[in-house]
């Protein structure tokens, strides 16, 4: 059982050697979605929610997985608790292919991983007591002698810190904490070695999250539960994952030890996450945000790392002698004229006011002006290519200014996808870190 | 005077298993240019303050109580054709959840140009240039495009500058925003703070802010109101609120935030039923200072905490026992039972930089 994982594994062996065999033991895992069009349905794209994917999960630990809104994270729990059915890629359970189950081994396997969700009010039949919520899984699993079920409803009540007595009463009259209580014990009627938290307290208030995490905590040493956590708020992960999974896009671009995660974030769209966390201090009042616009549309991802339109750290091409701030702008703009979303209307909007040069003219000055670049580059050989770039936009001559662009400022990070690649205790795909420049 | 005054108001429902006071006796004021956050755990009476105040809620079964006087004007006896016009015009609301704030079968332009042509700010090509003008003001890319998108072309941070946009369109004066980013991400939350921020310095526009986490209030509150189970429990400054919580609610709610060093500590037990809430202050069965004169009558009163430094505008004050001399000028510190008080300092995990 054990020797199987041992002889498929990469990256993630290193950091987990001398724990024994992981619960979960995903490989290469993809989720896509076929996007249809036309009279016939046929396919004519493909959300890749989940792009490649490897994770182990050990008893006792805490995986936390994070990321924005749009990044994969919700598919990535649906697809391991095989209610979305993965389109590649390999999830083994204690060494068994997930896929292959069936009859017993599958109906064991969907006792073994329960999930908890975001919304503790969607989740409860609202004519059900609590009592009959908890005890329903039981009973799907074959306990079926009443007087023992309400036994165990009533301790698995006390082990999430309610009184037994809430057995009786119904979903709306609890509080949203205490929903997700019931959720917990629900979870855990059946004895589940793994537990999915997707956006566990997204729903709660500040105040209540952090009873409910520490609940988690407390259940999974008690219960040796693996657990993964899935949330987008840095803030909720820090306070129980033993190791971080960063998502961007279906894939993880940095994973490691928690604590090394958020003391030295190597990954800029980590950094971005740590550095989005809302100080409770009026001292420290934000700077403004490092990532630039949304999580692109994932049926279409950018080439090469999958954020570099977004990246505040983009790497300029060698021979540009400007500051990393003014490239950032330059790549900006360059994304936009690649995506064909330059927004040349809305610039001929706002140049059309008193204008008092040349149409021509002026538009040119609105582009820079849309896109914060200076007046002149102060690189020679960039200024002319960029102006050369402009002018092309300005004449509806997209491919023109395509071509110009990426002769002059095409970024290592547009042209070629950064592997996961180890730095210490932690894996990080990112260019800066493979040149050394970090 | 204040552009919005709140006084006494109080909101109550009738229901058939007793009378639930949503809101007992608030008072606070929000004038032009300044940000006020109503900060409080879900329950404590935040949203229907936000609503009661341009008469949102249906009444019966709401009965509201006090006064809530906008531009000098009392808009709890304003008439309803009156209300209109200054619901979205003069005062205008962004609520919590973006997507159900707009018609999902009208492009987005449409309904800022519907929201100006029913405020008489504009009609026809003058409000679609206005609405283009908006969009790219709130931070859209290319708004001459995105006019024509459906909300569900947009994401969650896009939509909700959408819904900022369209509450800016008929030109108000006061925003009322209910937990306006509590669906967003993290990130995107930071710049949608950042975009109020900006949009009340330039516009000199009075923004309310409700939300139940300190994170953001101290990102962008001028001032403070904490509410507990429908009453105010401290007011100040968000200087003075953050470095010297004066309740010990606002304390416990401090003490919940998830922080780098320390780990966050639970308030323990919830709300009190709103139909039977307890003697004296509300806040006394979850208070771990609580003495026995907070268990009988009412709410205590609102002592400053800072008689030297109050001022008209800024006065911090609590209503909390612990701080009823400090008004007196006597020689005793203030709140000297709160060991984080006591030494008249800062305590060590409050002092920044």
């Amino acid at each position: 059982m054990t020797d199987g994982p041992a002889a498929e594994g990469n990256g993630e062996q290193a950091a987990t050697a001398g724990r024994g065999a992981p619960v979960l033991f995903v490989r290469g895992l993809e989720t896509h979605f076929p996007v249809t069009g036309g009279l016939l349905r046929r396919e004519v794209g493909r959300v890749r929610a989940v792009d490649g994917v490897d994770l182990d999960l050990h008893p006792g630990e805490t995986l936390g997985v994070v990321g924005e809104s749009g990044c994969g994270k919700s598919t990535l729990a649906r697809t391991l608790l095989g209610l979305v059915p993965p389109t590649g890629g390999t999830i083994r359970y204690r060494g068994e292919d997930v896929h292959a189950l069936d009859g017993v081994a599958e109906r064991r396997y969907r006792r073994r991983v329960q999930l908890v969700l975001q919304d503790p009010v969607s989740s409860f039949d609202p004519r059900m007591t609590v009592g009959a919520a908890v005890a329903e899984p039981m009973a799907a699993h074959g306990l079926r002698d009443p007087a023992r079920r309400r036994e165990r409803v009533e301790g698995l009540l006390r082990q999430v810190g309610l009184d037994p007595s809430t057995r009786e009463r119904y979903p709306h009259e609890l509080s949203g904490g205490e929903k997700q209580r019931v959720a917990l014990a629900r979870a855990l009627s059946v004895d589940p070695e793994v537990l999915v938290l997707d956006e566990p307290v997204s729903a709660l208030d500040v105040s209540v999250q952090a009873e409910i995490l520490a609940l988690v905590r407390r259940l999974q040493d008690r219960f040796d539960l693996a657990v993964l956590l899935i949330s987008h708020d840095m803030t909720v992960v820090r306070q129980v994952a033993d190791r971080l999974a960063v998502m961007y896009l279906g894939r993880f671009v940095e994973r490691g030890p928690a604590e090394v995660l958020f003391e030295d974030p190597l990954h800029p769209y980590t950094r971005a996450l740590v550095d989005a966390i809302p100080e409770p201090t009026p001292h420290a009042r934000r700077s403004s945000p490092t990532l630039h616009g949304d999580v692109p549309d994932p049926s279409d991802p950018p080439s090469g790392c999958r954020l570099h339109p977004r990246c505040p750290a983009v790497i300029p091409p060698d021979d540009l002698a400007i500051d990393q701030a003014t490239w950032r702008r330059v790549h900006e703009f360059h994304a936009a004229v690649a995506a064909d979303g330059v927004g040349l209307e809305s610039i001929r909007r706002r140049v059309a006011a008193g204008r008092v040069i040349s149409e021509v003219q002026a538009l040119r000055r609105g582009v820079r002006e849309a896109y914060d670049l200076p007046d002149d580059l102060g690189d020679r050989a960039a200024e002319a290519a960029l102006a050369d770039a402009v002018a092309s936009v300005v004449q509806g001559e997209r491919e023109a200014a395509l071509a110009t662009l990426e002769s002059h400022f095409e970024s290592v990070c547009a042209e070629r996808e950064p592997l996961l690649e180890e730095r210490g205790a932690r894996e990080v795909a990112c260019h800066l870190v493979e040149d050394g420049r970090r | 005077m204040a552009l919005l005054e709140v006084a006494d108001l109080s909101v109550r429902f009738r229901t058939d298993r007793g009378t639930v006071v949503a809101l007992d006796g608030v008072d606070f004021s929000v004038d032009r240019g300044e940000t006020v956050c109503l900060v409080g755990e879900s329950g404590s009476g935040k949203t229907v303050c936000c609503s009661s105040l341009t008469r949102l809620l249906p009444s019966p079964p709401a009965q509201v109580e006090g006064a809530v006087r906008f531009d000098e004007e009392d808009l709890l006896a304003a008439s309803e054709r009156r209300l209109r016009a200054i619901r979205g015009g003069r005062i205008a609301h962004v609520f919590q959840n973006p997507q159900s704030a707009l018609d999902p079968v009208y492009a987005v332009g449409d309904q800022l140009v519907e929201a100006m042509t029913i405020h008489g700010v504009a009609t026809g090509t003058a409000a679609r240039r206005r609405a283009v003008d908006i969009l790219d003001r709130v931070g859209i890319p290319d708004p001459a495009a995105r006019v024509d998108d459906y909300p569900h072309e947009l994401s969650g941070g896009m939509t909700q500058r959408v819904v900022i946009a369209m509450a800016l369109a008929a030109d108000p004066d006061l925003l009322v925003a209910d937990e306006p980013t509590t669906a967003l991400d993290v990130t995107t939350e930071a710049a949608i703070l950042d975009l109020l921020a900006e949009l009340a310095a330039e516009r000199d526009l009075a923004v309310l802010l409700v939300t139940h986490d300190l994170g953001v209030v101290a990102g962008i509150a001028d001032r403070v109101v904490v509410l507990y189970a429908g009453k105010v429990m401290e007011r100040g400054t968000v200087e003075a609120v953050f470095d010297r919580p004066a309740h010990p609610y606002t304390r416990a709610l401090l003490e919940s935030l998830p922080g780098a060093d320390a780990d966050p500590r639970p308030i323990g037990g919830s709300l009190p039923d709103p139909r039977s809430p307890p003697a004296g202050c509300r806040f006394h069965p979850r208070c771990r200072y609580a003495v026995d004169e907070c268990r009988d009558g009412g709410q205590p009163p609102m002592h400053a905490v800072d008689a030297a430094a109050a001022t008209a505008e800024a006065v911090h004050a609590a209503s909390c026992v612990h701080h009823r001399d400090a008004g007196g000028g006597g020689d005793a510190p203030v709140g000297r039972e709160l060991p984080w008080l006591a030494t008249g300092q800062p305590t060590a995990e409050d002092a920044h930089d």
